[in-house]
């Protein structure tokens, strides 16, 4: 496996002096993998520590369900969000956030899950796109973490881990609102083919986004790529 | 520690800015092609009555003036963060989109008549419509503001029409705002629209009024594309106006 991944503020928290409230992890290994990518809520006063707290969570949580052959994708949600309140210090509500995620299990599963606004996208090795459900409601009313919501609230799909040529796409919505849907195959190729290659592809990829070419965006951004190369399992 | 943790210290990353140490050569950006080059729109629908009623005190030429007046002050806003579109929905006689949805940048305003009845139910239909259809109002979108207007009662099936409405995925979402022109508005079909027991019916019983709203419907809308988050509620107080 491998991936490219970046978090920039956006310019409305540059001008205010406000940390990155978006942040990412991933576990590109041999067998097993995870991405996963958060998004604070800019409202709440502790949305950067409950985004982090939130990936953090997610890799408590997989390690957990990757060990387990007949744990169920709702099992790990579950304890991604037991977890992520174990982690925080600070209250919940205060550091609400979304959680977006991939993860293989390494016994022939993986799973996608989303929490709230941005988007998960598959490309095939074919080129062909797929983007998972989100059950997020639109206009800027998300559910997350940190906010009443239930197991269903997450949209939740098992399915098959990434084969050679195949990649996942996680982007927060400061990233995900932004793109033109019907080139989301193209962005996946680019970061590939022409990021990848690059020793520092992650720096390449913070200066793109901190150049982010819509007029009047203002959104933190975070955009992951992994996919799998056909030496990944060696 | 098992296969779990292999790598996962080299590679993972939390968000945050670093700088690179160095230059580096890099590769052509690309992004635009990826991404949409305009703004994310903050769609402002105004369903206006329009029937005969409204020709009468001057109201029609209020109204037009305020509404010509708010455009203009749309056009003239700078640095927002959402680009503001502008629908005008009638209903005088028949319901009809006066105005499709566009920037307020480019818009080319005709005035309005007053004549016929007042299908408002036929009114609610039309923005219900267009609020849902994702081609006309994209999922990149803040939340809508929706403005309704009327002198007086409605003379079609109202309370299904406004039910779908604010029970639509997106119509319920919307921001809502109600003006009562004139004794003869029924103020409990205005309350229906805002379905928000806090929210309040404006009165304009004087035609300058009628500006008056439309000087608070430009500053809620303002303040929205000027937020952090154009998708909150807009911190504008309602208290002080003539209304």
């Amino acid at each position: 496996m491998r991936v490219v991944a970046s978090s920039v503020r956006g310019p409305a928290h540059k001008r205010d002096g406000s940390p990155c409230q978006d942040a990412w992890l991933a576990v590109p290994g041999p067998r097993a993998s995870l991405a996963v990518v958060c998004d604070g809520m800019g409202s709440r006063s502790h949305a950067r520590e409950g985004a982090r707290a939130a990936t953090q969570a997610a890799r408590d949580a997989w390690r957990m369900w990757s060990r387990s052959k007949a744990g169920s994708g709702e099992d790990m949600i579950r304890l991604l969000e037991v977890c992520w309140r174990l982690r925080l210090r600070v209250p919940a509500e205060q550091a609400a956030t979304t959680c977006l995620l991939y993860a293989e299990d390494g016994h022939g599963r993986a799973a996608l899950a989303q929490l709230g606004d941005g988007l998960i996208v598959r490309r095939a090795s074919s080129g062909a796109v797929r983007v998972h459900p989100s059950r997020a409601e639109g206009f800027g009313r998300t559910q997350a973490l940190g906010t009443p919501h239930t197991l269903t609230d997450w949209s939740l799909d098992l399915t098959a881990p990434l084969e050679v040529g195949e990649a996942i796409a996680l982007a927060t919505d400061g990233v995900s609102e932004d793109l033109d849907a019907a080139r989301l195959g193209g962005l996946i190729t680019w970061v590939i083919d022409e990021l990848g290659p690059h020793p520092h592809a992650g720096r390449l990829l913070r200066a793109e986004l901190n150049n982010w070419p819509v007029p009047h965006h203002q959104d933190d951004k975070t955009l992951l790529v992994l996919w799998k190369t056909s030496t990944s399992t060696k | 520690m098992g296969f779990a943790s292999y790598r996962e210290d080299i590679v993972s990353r939390l968000g945050g800015d670093q700088r690179p140490r160095h230059k580096e050569i890099r590769p052509m950006s690309r992004l635009k092609e990826f991404t949409v080059q305009n703004a994310r729109p903050l769609p402002v629908i105004l369903l206006a009555d329009v029937s005969g009623s409204m020709g009468v005190d001057g109201k029609i030429q209020a109204l037009n003036h305020a509404v010509r007046e708010m455009l203009e002050a749309f056009q003239d806003e700078a640095d927002l963060r959402a680009e503001i579109h502008v629908s005008v929905i009638t209903f005088g006689g028949q319901a009809r989109t006066h105005l499709p949805l566009g920037p307020a940048q480019s818009v080319k305003w005709s005035d309005l008549g007053a004549a016929g009845g007042t299908p408002m139910g036929a009114a609610f239909d039309l923005a219900g419509q267009m609020v849902e259809d994702r081609n006309v109002v994209s999922s990149r979108s803040y939340r809508p503001t929706v403005v309704l207007v009327s002198d007086g009662q409605p003379t079609d099936a109202w309370q299904q029409p406004l039910e779908a409405f604010l029970a639509s995925e997106r119509g319920g979402k919307a921001f809502r705002m109600a003006l009562a022109i004139g004794a003869d508005a029924d103020h409990d079909v205005l309350k229906a629209f805002l379905a928000d027991p806090s929210a309040r019916v404006y009165r304009a019983d004087e035609a300058k009024q009628i500006r008056t709203f439309f000087q608070l419907v430009t500053m809620s809308v303002s303040s929205r594309s000027r937020s952090a988050n154009p998708n909150s509620a807009p911190a504008i107080s309602d208290d002080g106006w003539d209304l």
